[in-house]
């Protein structure tokens, strides 16, 4: 190991501009987050203030800030598991030997090559409660009275919100796992029904084992995404009415750019980071195990 | 136990006639091989047998049933196939479990059956691990015992012995005929090694453009070949076929082969020659069927060496006769003639074939 070291030594310098953008980039930021997470800094003045924990109690203590977990639980949660049902279903289809299949194949991947803020603005219009077209189509077909506010009525915003997530995020699903089901062998599917293995036996005994690390990996980077889903919930929503939309990240931006508390957002982002850490740890550790076992 | 039928099935893939009306019959506990060149329909038969792949025409029956419409695991048949497909998540302990599963056969028997499999292949200590952690010949291994636990009436094995060294092929090769005969099963076994067929099979099929060209024990193949393509095929090395035209010279029948013009010394290929219809035909012999003899021994013809191929037991010599390319054994395993060296040779005319140069159909 040393000895490679050395033998590599004329090497290193050359990482020096790469390390250099990334210290400054990644590794400075991250501890001056948690080192201002340790302070109170008051717009008014140029001067912060160590305050040891009280960012963190203060956090804790927050009425508001316990509704935005909740909603950043709901959110990551579902906003995981319906684009996940979702695109592994149009994974399944896609996969079929059926006549026009490529085109669907290509008209499912719009949402996802669209961009996340066009998207967000063309929803907050078609949901609009006013203006939007899902509105207006249903009350000029007579089926409703009064407009619709999904993104105004409490029991109506988070289940829009992962809707829209569902729409934009199933084609990734579907890419990656239609990825995974085509390196499956089409061989085990044969010695499988010759084994007498019914559709349904063939799913669960071969397509899903087979599929596990792709699930696995899919599942991961769907739901870090979503937990640091801002753009889509910002314009939306930008986390009202009455913080009903708001998750942690756009709780965050709001705490630090607009009330200006960059140490009791700083506080925040240390939380949602050993969340974070937590679940890649969780994901890496099943993955490297089912990878030497062999899956 | 059952016997196969195949009657005039057709596969078409587009307007490739992969299978092409193959029709035959195997009895019951017969190791029957389908031999034939790649892309000649092999697997595609086996696979319709199986009932993986649709019929476009025909009809199958194992036993007395007709199961053209049967799905496979109605079939009672069991397939190894070339990659082997075992389960790579699961045990070996499971891939043999799973037909059995599958089938709700229950715990103990199953079990009692794993058990008595894995011991017939010597696998036992092997039942823990995964595939992957497998070598070529144990994976084969255990692909035969997932076959096997099952008791199937029919086996069908898409070249098992293709992935494996050369050694072990023949160890092998041993150990599934010795197999088939324990187990009392018909076996239908795909192969492009005509060597394998020989060796193992009561009956070949040779295989060319989705068509049985010959259907028969390995001798009759070897002996008495149907036509040119199972006579170039069967045997090794291949049977040296030279074109040739019969001509009358001097009121005898002579077959000119290029610059030699060889009469005939028997009765029998005077008959051969009678029944030629065309002039045109192709010489078939052996290469045991070609010796070489002392120079200016009557009825010999004369080449020269191309070059001497020692491989131990046999040496062979290739030379031109008739502008084609020939290989004949060396009586002299210890030969080693240099090219352009004269060669006498005779014609051993009781082996001598045949065939019709444009049908390529053996002349009787
Ligand atoms: N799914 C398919 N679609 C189109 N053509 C096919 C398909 N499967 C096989 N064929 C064609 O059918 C013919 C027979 O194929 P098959 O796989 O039975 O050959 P084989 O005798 O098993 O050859 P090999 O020794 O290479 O395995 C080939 O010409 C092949 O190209
Ligand atoms: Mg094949």
């Amino acid at each position: 190991m040393l000895k490679q070291i050395w033998k590599h030594r004329w090497d290193y310098p050359y990482l020096l501009p790469a390390l250099g953008v990334m210290g400054l980039l990644i590794v400075y930021p991250f501890f001056y987050t948690i080192f201002l997470s340790f302070y109170d800094t008051p717009s008014s003045r140029p001067e912060i203030f160590f305050i040891g924990l009280d960012n963190y109690r203060e956090l804790f203590n927050d009425t508001t800030f316990q509704l935005v977990v909740k909603n950043t639980i709901v959110w990551s949660i579902f906003g995981t598991l319906c684009p996940f049902i979702v695109g592994f279903l149009a994974a399944l289809l896609v996969n079929q030997k059926l006549r026009g299949l490529n085109f669907a194949r290509g008209l499912m991947i719009v949402p996802y090559a669209m961009g996340f803020v066009p998207a967000s603005h063309a929803w907050r219009w078609i949901l609009h409660g006013d203006f939007g077209v899902i509105t207006g189509t249903l009350q000029s077909l007579g089926l409703i009275k009064d407009s619709i506010p999904f993104l105004q009525q409490a029991s109506l915003i988070m289940p829009s919100l992962i809707m829209i997530n569902t729409w934009k995020s199933f084609p990734f699903v579907m890419i990656m796992l239609y990825a995974g089901l085509q390196t499956i062998p089409e061989a085990l599917y044969k010695a499988a029904r010759i084994d007498g293995a019914s559709s349904w036996s063939q799913f669960w005994e071969i397509t899903i084992p087979q599929l596990s690390n792709v699930l696995m990996v899919t599942t991961m980077l769907l739901f870090i995404g979503n937990m640091n889903q801002f753009t889509l919930i910002e314009i939306m929503t930008g986390g009202g009415p009455a913080s009903l939309s708001e998750i942690i990240v756009t709780w965050i931006y709001h705490a630090s750019f607009q009330t200006l508390r960059f140490g009791l957002a700083s506080a925040a982002s240390v939380l949602l980071f050993l969340v974070l850490i937590v679940f890649s740890i969780f994901y890496v550790r099943a993955l490297t195990r089912s990878a030497v076992q062999g899956g | 136990m059952a016997e196969v039928s195949l009657k005039n099935i057709v596969k078409l893939y587009g307007d490739v006639r992969a299978v092409d009306g193959v029709s035959l019959d195997i009895h019951d506990k017969e190791f029957v091989t389908l031999v034939g060149p790649s892309g000649c329909g092999k697997t595609t038969t086996l696979h319709m047998i199986a009932g993986l792949i649709e019929l476009d025409g025909g009809d199958i029956l194992i036993g007395k049933n007709n199961v053209s419409e049967l799905d496979p695991k109605d079939r009672d048949i069991a397939m190894v196939f070339q990659n082997y497909a075992l389960y790579p998540h699961k045990s070996v302990r499971d891939n043999l479990m799973f037909p059995l599963r599958m089938r709700k056969i229950d715990k103990t028997t199953a079990e009692q059956r794993v058990n008595r499999a894995s011991k017939i292949l010597s696998i036992e200590q092997l039942l823990d691990r995964k595939p992957k952690q497998l070598s070529g010949g144990q994976q084969q291994r255990v692909a035969l015992g997932r076959a096997i636990v099952r008791d199937p009436a029919v086996f069908l094995m898409d070249e098992p012995l293709s992935n494996l060294d050369a050694k072990l092929r023949v160890q092998m090769r041993t150990e599934i005929k010795h197999l088939q005969q324990e187990l009392q099963a018909t076996m239908i076994y795909v192969t492009h090694d005509q060597i394998e067929a020989m060796t193992m099979s009561d009956r070949i099929a040779v295989m060319d453009k989705g068509k049985v060209q010959q259907f028969g024990s390995p001798d009759e193949l070897f002996n008495r070949p149907n036509n040119v393509f199972v006579a170039g095929f069967i045997g090794n090395p291949p049977m040296n076929l030279i074109p040739a035209q019969i001509v009358s010279e001097g009121g005898s029948k002579k077959l000119r082969m290029g610059q030699i013009t060889y009469a005939p010394q028997t009765g029998r290929v005077h008959d051969l020659m009678n029944k030629a219809a065309g002039e045109k035909v192709i010489v078939g012999l052996r290469n045991t069927a070609i010796q070489m003899v002392a120079p200016g021994t009557a009825g010999s013809i004369l080449t020269e060496v191309y070059t001497v191929e020692p491989t131990g037991d046999v040496t062979y010599v290739q030379t031109n006769i008739g502008d084609k390319m020939c290989t004949i054994s060396s009586p002299d395993v210890a030969y080693r003639g240099r090219l352009g060296d004269p060669l006498s040779l005779r014609i051993d005319e009781n082996r001598l074939y045949l065939f019709d140069d444009l049908s390529g159909k053996a002349i009787l």
